[in-house]
């Protein structure tokens, strides 16, 4: 991504705030493709004896494409926008992760693998992984029955906010938050025991 | 969603809202009330109240924010910006990051000629508080007296006033680019003791230098220990916040009730009682790490330790180190670190490592060190498991021929021998009248006709193979996926080998191969039970046929030499195989073995671990689904032993002996763990039980041997290798053995006669290259230089073969040649050294490369880090003799052979090495000898 498409993306994120859904999985792609860039780099970097990590990574682009932007500083909306992000980042790594093998036709994730790889050892066990990707699958057709429970689940499962956070994104109440994701809990966990149990060895 | 839809989903979440809270009688209670006769609104509520509680704790397992923590998106954006002054002194380059205590920016100091430093800002409590500044300013000024290289350097205390009048404190230190202790743990997982140690030992110089100087740490723990990379070889370790414990409230780090910081895990308990940090918290903390890093957890308590599989002396020290009672707990870091270094008495130097650096190269003892594995299919079903009389037969399959010419089909025919290998010996246990040699031994040897099956690795029948396509008159005939296996039955270990005729399997697509093949030959050998297949866990034909030719690609990459193409086809073929079924449980293991084999190919020039990761990963999978196949065990294990990480491959060693006393690799490693890991007598007692289990197996008794010739105990030594002779005359690894031991013991004559004898079955490098030595030995140079010629040319990768031709030119004057030689030998140890920075033996014998080479100053650098890496190493004490004498410090040569004879280093060597012949004149040098006693 170049620098005029940072300029795009401050742009597409003040249409977004301003109620403007659809540009949502543009400016994904293009957080996308900054954190591909710097994840370039900083390999580039590293073959320089330099040792690479995730979260730097992460937080210069998060610098990048929120701190900086004056236009953009409400960070708990950042949030809301990189729920989405983070939530195709972590699935993808959990497929590929579970499926054992790297970039298995996954067109649009351009990030590092080991560097996926990495913060995934850091923070997830393998067990875990086929939990969030069957709460993925679940929250899919959550979405599509409650497209409100769906986002707040995204907002909290996927971007860990908090009920606060959430509301302030939504625009909705606190309370109102706690409640649908108490309900939503229980409805995605009556979705996954329908999950065929793998047969006992 | 239609209107009715939506209302009542809005009325499921009020009556959920409302009954929620309440106590399950009260939830049944509400229930009735609301749904007033309407069954299915109330099933739909109280399925949601029922699962409500597990799906809290479904949830709850996650830890918080846990997308966040894997994305890195903890921090907020940072206060300063880009070339923003700080402190009218400052200038900002750039975030690096937020730590506990606030962000931490690289900064250029443009009072001291633009140095850049780290500037790391403290919490907004301490910015407005002058009397912690104040404190903070005397606890940095009292750190900054430390000086020391692993001791993080720290500049200065001040305060930047923000544009709206906020004052906001910071401090200043040395910038280190490097990643934290902790960060490589998370990546790399646990560190080897080997590896673990020089890092130690940085740390324990650090708090040393510390507690001399008064300072005392208080927080040690890895997120404050920074890997530097100084060499290319080595690394700087640096410990950072000395002194700054009582303000570093990190997010891991718990107040216990104002007498200062600490991070649990790491934390004394006199310390979290409410103590002040001391010295001898540092020490607790110090030994916390240790364990940390070479178990990948922080300790809790001593129990933690006495449950972990590792180096006694480690145990012992760490125990010391983690006392709960500060009174008892060892004294010093110094204390703490001279206990990890302690050579435990039952530890015999010469079996913690068979290196290559051995002059006279005990290769075949590595040969076997990746064993040959083998992956079964399915487990089997029967067998009533009783005793059979007699004893077992030693059944060799060879690798199947194919009609078609292709790679592919030749892949096939070979991965079907491989794998019907596999599926027979999962019938062993129970049938215990034949015993399978993996097909990797076969292609390690070289064994491609019955009879040198029996005569190299003992088979008593062979079993040869044929996969041709079907005839046409037969069902499915002629159709591409067609096949027919023809199987002969050879009976060799009778005087005249007897062949019972051929019988043919016709295979139709769409059926699986295996089954009716391996039924056919357990109908042939007699065995009992035949195979039954568990149909829900087989996997579909398409499956099956991708697997058997990936088996015949991992078999062709792995022996006689490993190949990366072979291998990748391998890797392809497994991986469409899980593709197609993921539950196949063999195919994630042959793909994680085939991983571990990709990674020993290329570990001497990219340190790319991460495909032991993926082995890992797929061994791990693999003993999921199949919990019982002690194969996928062994492969586990692999992943583990490929990097020296011997204590993880213990446990899954001793998994896979427990699941089958027969599984191929388990035994022999187990053993070789125990003892790198400094349990030589559990080592013994392993490879003492295998010959007792198994007193025909030639591998069992070369095994044992080597042990005993490691450990100069040559007579018994003989014993088992002459008795691995006997059960397989002709195998390479017997006939080096038995060569090296009569090098050993001098009896060069019988060496070379064994060693004529061998090459002229086989023409294998390691013997040219043991011959060559026996020669080099008598003095014979020039017949020393063809013999290391020949292997050369066979090998030409090895390094220490390599040395060897090298020296051999160097010692008959062939000046050019040498230097050649010498040229690719010292970039070869250099790759090796760049792989294993810390390893002794290959520091030394880069250092002896360079001695020889003229560069003697480069030589007693080398020399001397591999005597501080290894001080009790007696290959590295030879090797320093030997460097030393050839840069004619005669007097430091003949202590470090005085050291060496002490460490119980075999004579031969001393009596005969080329390099001391001037050495041997000298009357010290005979002085010495006369005073030393060869006891063994």
């Amino acid at each position: 991504m170049d620098k005029s498409a940072g300029g795009d993306i401050t742009g597409l994120l003040e249409q977004w705030r301003n109620g403007d859904r659809a540009v949502e999985a543009r400016i994904v792609d293009a957080v996308y493709g900054e954190l591909h860039q710097i994840a370039q780099r900083y390999a580039r970097r590293e073959r320089r004896g330099h040792s690479l990590q995730a979260t730097a990574l992460v937080n210069e682009a998060y610098v990048r494409l929120v701190a900086r932007r004056s236009s953009w500083k409400n960070r708990a909306q950042f949030f809301g926008v990189a729920a989405t992000l983070m939530r195709r980042i972590l699935i993808d790594h959990a497929r590929r992760s579970r499926a054992g093998k790297r970039g298995d036709g996954i067109a649009h994730v351009a990030l590092d693998d080991e560097l996926l790889d990495r913060a995934a050892r850091a923070n997830l066990s393998a067990t875990n992984l086929d939990d969030v990707i069957a709460v993925d699958e679940a929250l899919t057709r959550l979405a599509a029955v409650d497209g409100r429970q769906g986002r707040i689940v995204e907002l909290r499962f996927f971007a860990g906010m908090t009920s606060k956070e959430i509301a302030e994104v939504l625009g909705i109440g606190e309370r109102t938050v706690d409640r649908e994701w108490a309900i939503a809990q229980a409805w995605l966990y009556v979705e996954l025991r329908k999950r065929p149990e793998p047969p006992a060895a | 969603m239609n209107d009715r839809t939506a209302a009542r989903t809005e009325r499921i979440k009020e009556l959920f809202a409302a009954a929620m809270p309440l106590d399950p009688a009260g939830r049944i209670a509400a229930l009735d009330r609301a749904c007033a006769g309407d069954q299915q609104f109330r099933q739909a509520v109280a399925s949601l109240l029922d699962n409500y509680d597990s799906a809290q704790q479904f949830f709850a397992q996650f830890p918080d924010n846990f997308a966040r923590q894997f994305l890195g998106l903890t921090a907020g954006p940072p206060t300063f910006a880009t070339g923003a002054l700080i402190g009218g002194r400052f200038r900002i380059i750039g975030f690096l990051g937020a730590g506990g205590m606030g962000e931490v920016y690289e900064a250029e100091d443009l009072f001291l000629a633009s140095e850049h430093v780290a500037l790391k800002t403290l919490p907004a409590d301490v910015s407005d508080d002058s009397h912690a500044i104040d404190r903070l300013k005397r606890e940095l000024a009292l750190a900054r007296q430390v000086t020391h290289v692993n001791v993080c350097r720290v500049f200065d205390v001040d305060q930047h006033v923000s544009s709206s009048g906020r004052p906001l404190a910071f401090f200043t230190m040395e910038l280190l680019a490097g990643e934290t202790l902790r960060a490589r743990l998370q990546r790399e997982g646990p560190l080897s003791t080997t590896v673990a140690l020089p890092l130690v030992r940085q740390m324990a110089a650090a708090l040393t230098a510390a507690h001399t100087a008064g300072v005392v740490h208080g927080d040690f723990k890895p997120g404050n220990v920074v890997l530097v990379p100084s060499t290319p070889a080595a690394e700087r370790l640096v410990v950072t916040d000395f002194g700054l414990a009582r303000r570093d409230a990190a997010p891991d780090s718990v107040s216990n009730g104002g007498a200062g910081w600490g991070t649990p895990g790491y934390m004394a308990p006199e310390q979290l009682a409410g103590g002040g940090p001391t010295r001898a918290s540092d020490v607790y903390a110090l030994a916390a790490v240790a364990f940390e890093t070479v178990t990948g957890k922080p300790p809790s308590g001593t129990a933690t330790v006495d449950a972990i599989s590792i180096d006694p002396s480690w145990r012992s020290a760490l125990l010391g180190g983690l006392d709960a009672n500060p009174k008892t707990r060892v004294a010093s870091v110094d204390a703490l670190l001279r206990a990890l270094t302690a050579v435990p008495p039952t530890a015999n130097p010469h079996w913690r490592r068979a290196a290559a650096v051995a002059v006279l190269s005990l290769i075949f003892f590595g040969v076997l060190l990746l064993p040959p594995v083998r992956a079964r299919l399915w487990p089997t079903i029967g067998g009533d498991g009783a005793a059979v009389a007699g004893r077992r037969q030693n059944v060799a399959v060879l690798a199947f021929e194919a009609a078609d010419r292709t790679p592919a089909a030749a892949a096939y025919a070979r991965g079907l021998a491989a794998t019907l290998t596999d599926q027979l010996s999962t019938v062993t246990r129970d049938e215990p009248r034949h015993l399978f040699v993996p097909a990797a031994a076969l292609l390690a040897t070289g064994v491609n006709t019955p009879v040198r099956a029996n005569r190299a690795l003992g088979a008593d029948v062979a079993i040869t193979g044929r996969v041709d396509r079907a005839p046409t008159d037969r069902p499915g005939g002629g159709e591409p996926g067609s096949r027919r296996v023809t199987i002969e039955v050879h009976e060799v270990s009778a005087p005249q080998s007897v062949v019972t005729p051929g019988r043919h399997v016709d295979l139709v697509e769409g059926k699986l191969v295996l089954p009716l093949v391996s039924n056919e030959v357990a109908r042939m050998l007699a065995m009992r039970p035949t195979i039954a297949v568990a149909g829900n866990t087989a996997p579909s034909p398409a499956v099956e046929e991708r697997y058997i030719r990936g088996r015949g690609y991992l078999e062709q990459g792995r022996a006689p030499r490993i190949d990366v193409a072979q291998l990748e086809l391998a890797v392809a073929e497994f991986e469409g195989a899980i593709e197609g079924d993921r539950r196949f449980a063999a195919a994630h293991a042959a793909l994680g073995e085939t991983f571990v084999l990709l990674y020993e190919a290329t570990k001497d020039t990219r340190r790319n671990t991460e495909l032991l990761d993926l082995a890992e990963q797929r061994a791990i999978e693999a003993c999921r689904l199949e919990p019982k196949i002690a194969h996928f065990f062994v492969v586990r294990a692999l992943a583990y032993l490929a990097n020296g990480r011997h204590s993880l491959a213990i446990p899954s060693l001793e998994a896979a002996l427990r699941l089958d006393p027969d599984a191929v690799g388990a035994r022999d490693n187990l053993a070789r763990a125990y003892a790198a890991t400094a349990q030589a007598a559990r080592a013994e007692q392993m490879l003492e039980q295998g010959v007792n289990d198994r007193p025909r197996s030639w591998s069992a008794h070369e095994d044992l041997g080597v042990l005993r010739l490691n450990r100069g105990q040559y007579r018994i030594a003989e014993i088992h290798f002459l008795k691995g002779r006997e059960y397989a005359p002709d195998n390479p690894r017997v006939i080096s053995n038995l060569a090296v031991l009569y090098t050993m013991t001098e009896l060069f004559d019988a060496a070379e006669q064994e060693l004529q004898r061998g090459l002229a079955l086989t023409p294998d490098p390691i013997l040219y290259n043991n011959l060559g030595w026996a020669y080099f030995y008598q003095g014979r140079f020039a017949d020393g230089v063809a013999s290391l010629k020949h292997a050369a040319d066979l090998s030409t990768e090895n390094s220490v073969v390599l040395a060897g031709l090298a020296r051999g030119y160097r010692w008959v004057n062939r000046q050019r040649e040498a230097r050649a030689a010498y040229a690719v030998a010292i970039s070869a140890a250099k790759r090796q050294l760049s792989a294993d920075p810390s390893n002794a033996e290959v520091l030394a014998n880069l250092a002896y490369l360079y001695s020889e080479t003229g560069e003697q100053g480069e030589a007693r650098r080398l020399i001397g880090r591999a005597l501080q890496a290894a001080p009790e190493n007696v290959r590295v004490k030879f090797t320093s003799a030997l460097v030393f004498e050839l840069s004619s410090q005669r007097q430091a040569a003949l202590q470090a052979l005085q050291s060496a004879i002490d460490g119980g280093h075999p004579k031969y060597q001393i009596a005969h090495h080329p390099d001391l012949r001037a050495l041997r004149t000298d009357s010290r040098y005979v002085q010495l000898i006369a005073a030393a006693a060869w006891t063994r």
